[in-house]
């Protein structure tokens, strides 16, 4: 499996282009807590997804370049928010195989905040936020 | 209820708001009144002016430009100026605190909540007016019977209290009574002495509320602030419950 992180102008400009249509932060502060001027790609296997407030997290496995498993987890906006973007509770299940796309945290750690999940197939879980103003 | 009963309870509701007219002649009355009640999400275009609340605002003013996603970094809080006190507890200020079973639910006021992210839920009637947040299952009382707007012995809350008149097609309310939260999210505090103005304007289809809420905190701002917030009218949705569960931290700490 391959781990992928990207940061790159593209990626910058396109978060700037969405700035609108950030997933919904407040709670923790997301600006001293996440670093938005940098986005990142991780793939890997879902171990645990927690639905709850005030965030919820996905903690999956990520294979890494030199054959090592690394641990990682992506806080996801509030369910409630989710919930009306199409994810269940039941959205994510131990052993799917996801890609996770998100702001990194700036303490250097494991953690991320997520953007958009995509399944190994392609396919997106719930409605991505740049698509869909409402509902 | 049968076509009796409902006339009857029309008749009764009639006479009512009769008589609370009666007794407040400087009321608008309720026909006139726009009606703000429905589901709102925030707006794509949430911090957007309304050209005519903007010229309602006091002169010098400072907008904040935070309104919804977005938020300031460490030390950034979009041209309010602090009193001396609240710089010294901004600059004390650890984000890491946030992240902790004491703090990590604490609820924020109507100063961080109403602008944030989470749509709201609004019910009028003649005298009142309920606004839910999902944020944090918060309620908001709003009186629109021209009662006290500082009485004796009100605790501080975070939602405060609040009173609402209208001026023409604008709902304009003040809220005092406020206990300490946050302002930015990111180490500003407003005090209890914090007051809020916010008035609250329909789009001409009805679709959209528009809003404008300032900030006057004589303990820890030395300027005025305001937010724009827009909200887009969604049928048939509810706010849904937040249930803040603080062991959320405990996965963030590992």
């Amino acid at each position: 499996m391959l781990t992928r992180i990207k940061t790159s102008t593209a990626a910058i400009a396109l978060l700037l282009s969405l700035a609108t249509a950030l997933p919904v932060l407040a709670h923790h502060s997301f600006a001293v807590f996440f670093d938005s001027e940098k986005m990142i790609t991780m793939e890997g296997v879902v171990e645990q997804f927690q639905f709850r407030n005030p965030h919820g997290l996905i903690s999956f496995t990520v294979r890494q370049p030199d054959g090592k498993s690394a641990k990682w987890r992506a806080e996801t906006n509030s369910p409630s928010i989710l919930e009306r973007r199409g994810w269940k509770r039941d959205s994510l299940k131990a052993g799917d195989q996801i890609k996770v796309e998100g702001w990194p945290a700036r303490d250097g750690s494991n953690y991320m905040r997520m953007r958009s999940v995509v399944r190994a197939d392609g396919a997106p879980v719930g409605v991505p936020f740049e698509t869909t103003e409402q509902k | 209820m049968n076509a009796r009963g409902l006339f009857a309870a029309l008749l009764l509701s009639a006479a009512l708001t009769a008589c609370t007219s009666q007794s407040q002649p400087q009321a608008q009355s309720q026909a006139q009144r726009p009606d703000f009640s429905g589901f709102w999400n925030l707006s794509r275009n949430a911090g957007e002016h309304d050209p005519a609340l903007e010229k309602l605002l006091p002169e010098g003013t400072v907008e904040m430009k935070d309104t919804g996603a977005a938020e300031f970094g460490p030390m950034v809080f979009g041209g309010l100026e602090l009193t001396p006190a609240a710089a010294a507890a901004a600059r004390d200020w650890k984000p890491e605190i946030e992240m902790t079973l004491e703090r990590v639910c604490r609820i924020p006021s109507i100063v961080y909540a109403v602008q944030g992210p989470f749509p709201i839920e609004i019910f009028q009637d003649t005298n009142l007016m309920v606004m839910r947040l999902e944020y944090f299952d918060m309620t908001r009382v709003i009186f629109l019977d021209g009662r006290d707007p500082n009485p004796e012995g009100m605790p501080n809350t975070k939602t405060g209290y609040s009173v609402g008149h209208f001026e023409g097609d604008v709902l304009v309310v003040t809220t005092t009574h406020l206990k300490e939260a946050t302002i930015t999210n990111n180490g500003l505090e407003h005090s209890d002495q914090m007051r809020v103005i916010e008035r609250f304007r329909l789009s001409e289809d009805g679709k959209t509320l528009h809003a404008t809420q300032e900030y006057e905190d004589p303990v820890m701002l030395e300027n005025r602030g305001v937010r724009y917030i827009n909200w887009t009218r969604v049928d048939g949705d509810h706010v849904h419950a937040y249930d803040c569960d603080p062991t959320f931290v405990e996965e963030y700490a590992k």
